[in-house]
């Protein structure tokens, strides 16, 4: 699980969710938990990039906090850590996370050595119903 | 009804797309048991009791025949040829193989079918009453406003993941048959003029602490939906409590944090998000309402059927009285003069409640095909109704569902029960109900004391998640576990708010054992035929007298 802050180590796969490609990526100085998104969305600090930490892998409270980050502060660039799986890459991107870091798991290399595998993973929908904080466009 | 459109069906054959991948990946290791269960429950995939349980959502309830027979073919194809209605309008296929799921999805979607969202915890499939659109007494059709909630609801990214499930109910009448009153979020229609508005329940809900929604927002324009629910959503997903499953509901939150500390959340909320968001447009709203098929070409398809002529002949004959009897309970006025609304029960004996066969369902196609211009809806109750039928068809119709056992019993009366799959099915369940159903189902068989009992409304649950909805039953049964045995407890006092505020209904006593309950439901029944005044049903009669002699009546059915 990625936790901790500072440089990603050879152990972290981390995933732009824009490019749906696995990148090498710093993780940022800044990790904050769930329990504190307050200073994320409420605080005068200038914040430009950080690393929001899931408690499960069903704590949905991060993607609402993600989204209220990006509502108020666009360009921030929002790191996922914590418990998170690749199947959730999809909300994370929607919600308005940039990068996603796993643990790097020998099963899942399939996954990272199949450029499409990926990308329909992380975009399963060519369009959506609702606009998204990753600049989607949609319905509503 | 709603016709999917291009981008709906798109959306869908993706989402079964979706869903096959992921179980390869699971398969393949990459999720685990864990990671994947949210997964699966997003598209109605249960691991049940002896089987993994399948739940598809019928949008508002409502089915076009081509939909029905596909249903009919998924289940007699990957599962055991019968569906189950559930009390939220939704089929569930009760014995189909994992494996088999994503080619169940795939089918369905050709006809716009789906299990999105039809369990896990999240913003679960919307309902709404099943008479909408064809209610005489509504002040709106609700289906368009349901339908752009969810439009925005689906797949989306902060409703995926809540605390506990979360289910959403419309309806445009004052009568509540959509049980807006136990929802977790619910839009009650008050006015059409100048522009339509809803009142807001929030914090309903049966299960183990059934409450009746409080209302959160007393008119609220119907350009708000979207902000207002993306506003409850986060101070929901927010704050709900997630170290205890039991306590995850909104409604505890509601309870914990009071009323008025909630609104003011909520309050904080759609400011931070009007923002960004704007209200809805009635641009939208048309576009919406160009998806549900226009009702004069309904009509028009209603007209052209051939006038029956077998009428004229069964005023001769015998069946006359069961044709008027059927009519009284089974056939309901429309909206539109000239055209009727007629229940089919899904109930009676040898039928666990809800349940239809796979032949039943192209026979049932076949009957929606000819008189109803195709169309055939499903109520919360676990019936059928057709929505648009000819008043000079109704002999021939009634001929029909008289052949395939859909007239007995009328609807309305004792036998025409909700009742939940329970221990048969069920991994929650304490107890079994298809059984007791069944055994009461036996006891009342006839016409004639059907309708010396009267309107009786009866709930059975298996378990206190109450997927029978027992506390709003005229009598409820609640399945219990008593060290290791199945009990029953029954309830009086609750209805579902028929043209009134719904009422919970109390446990009046210690539980039954199995080889008792029917008997309790006959003594309480005899206690209401011996103390009724004229003309009082059921409920009115227990509320009259009080659940006192009403328990010590049940109470003989002890076995010394």
């Amino acid at each position: 699980m990625v936790t901790t802050q500072g440089e990603g180590s050879g152990n972290i796969i981390s995933i732009c969710l824009k490019s749906s490609q696995v990148i090498k990526s710093s993780i940022p100085k800044t990790s904050i938990a769930i329990e504190d998104h307050e200073r994320l969305i409420n605080s005068n600090e200038t914040l430009t990039e950080v690393l929001l930490l899931f408690n499960t892998v069903t704590d949905g409270r991060a993607f609402s906090i993600a989204a209220k980050t990006k509502e108020v502060n666009p360009h921030i660039k929002l790191h996922a850590g914590g418990a998170i799986n690749e199947e959730l890459c999809y909300f994370l991107k929607r919600s308005g996370f940039d990068i996603a870091h796993f643990e790097r798991d020998e099963k899942k290399f399939f996954l990272y050595q199949n450029p499409s595998e990926l990308y329909n993973l992380i975009n399963p929908f060519k369009c959506h119903y609702q606009f998204g904080n990753d600049k989607s466009q949609g319905k509503y | 009804m709603y016709q999917p459109n291009t981008f709906d069906m798109a959306r869908l054959k993706e989402r079964a797309k979706q869903f096959n991948d992921q179980l390869i990946r699971h398969k393949k290791g990459i999720s685990t048991s864990a990671e994947f269960r949210p997964l699966r429950l997003q598209n109605g995939l249960y691991i049940q009791r002896h089987a993994p349980m399948l739940r598809i959502a019928i949008a508002y309830g409502m089915l076009n025949s081509k939909q029905l027979r596909k249903l009919g073919t998924v289940a007699e194809k990957l599962d055991r040829g019968y569906g189950h209605l559930t009390t939220r309008q939704n089929m569930q296929l009760n014995w189909i193989a994992v494996e088999d799921v994503p080619k169940a999805l795939d089918e369905l979607a050709d006809v716009g079918l789906h299990g999105i969202q039809s369990s896990g915890n999240c913003l679960r499939n919307i309902t709404s009453d099943a008479y909408a659109g064809i209610a005489k007494d509504e002040i709106i059709d609700p289906r368009p406003f349901a339908e752009i909630l969810r439009q925005w609801s689906t797949f989306h990214p902060e409703l995926s993941f809540l605390p506990r499930k979360f289910k959403v109910a419309f309806t445009g009448t004052r009568e509540d048959r959509a049980l807006i009153q136990v929802h977790d979020l619910a839009f009650e229609a008050i006015t059409n003029a100048p522009e339509v508005s809803f009142r807001v329940r929030a914090g309903g809900g049966l299960g183990r602490t059934p409450v009746l929604g409080p209302i959160i927002e007393e008119s609220l324009n119907w350009k708000n939906i979207l902000i207002f629910t993306h506003a409850l959503m986060r101070v929901y997903n927010q704050l709900g409590r997630r170290d205890n499953l039991t306590k995850a509901r909104i409604k505890i939150l509601i309870k914990t944090v009071g009323i008025e500390e909630f609104k003011t959340l909520l309050k904080k909320e759609i400011n931070h998000l009007k923002r960004s968001v704007a209200p809805l447009s009635e641009a939208v709203l048309e576009k919406v309402k160009e998806q549900f098929i226009k009702e004069s070409e309904i009509i028009k398809k209603v007209k052209l059927i051939e006038p029956s002529t077998s009428e004229k002949v069964l005023r001769k004959q015998q069946d006359y009285i069961d044709f008027e009897n059927w009519k009284k309970r089974s056939v309901v006025e429309h909206k539109i003069k000239g055209i009727n609304i007629v229940k089919i029960p899904v109930k009676g004996k040898g039928r666990a409640p809800g349940d239809v066969t796979t032949e039943e369902m192209y026979s049932l196609a076949n009957i929606a095909d000819k008189y109803s211009a195709s169309l055939i809806r499903v109520t919360h109750a676990q019936n059928f109704i057709l929505p648009y039928v000819s008043p000079n068809q109704l002999f021939d119709l009634f001929e029909e569902l008289k052949k395939r056992s859909f007239v007995a019993p009328v609807s309305g009366l004792l036998t025409d029960m909700v009742c939940c799959p329970g221990g048969d099915f069920c991994s929650l369940a304490n107890a079994r109900s298809i059984s007791i159903a069944e055994e009461i189902n036996k006891k009342y068989h006839t016409l004639d004391q059907l309708e010396k009992i009267g309107r009786l409304d009866l709930r059975i649950s298996g378990c206190m998640n109450s997927c029978g909805h027992h506390h709003i039953g005229h009598i409820g049964i609640l399945g219990v576990d008593k060290d290791g045995s199945a009990f029953y407890q029954l309830l009086l006092g609750g209805h579902s708010g028929e043209n009134d505020d719904a009422s919970l209904g109390k446990i009046i006593g210690k539980a039954f054992a199995e080889n008792e309950i029917t008997n309790a439901v006959g003594h309480i029944i005899e206690c209401y035929l011996n103390n009724r005044n004229k003309n009082e049903e059921f409920r009115h009669t227990v509320k009259r007298l009080g659940a006192k002699i009403f328990a010590e009546a049940a109470n003989e059915a002890r076995k010394k």
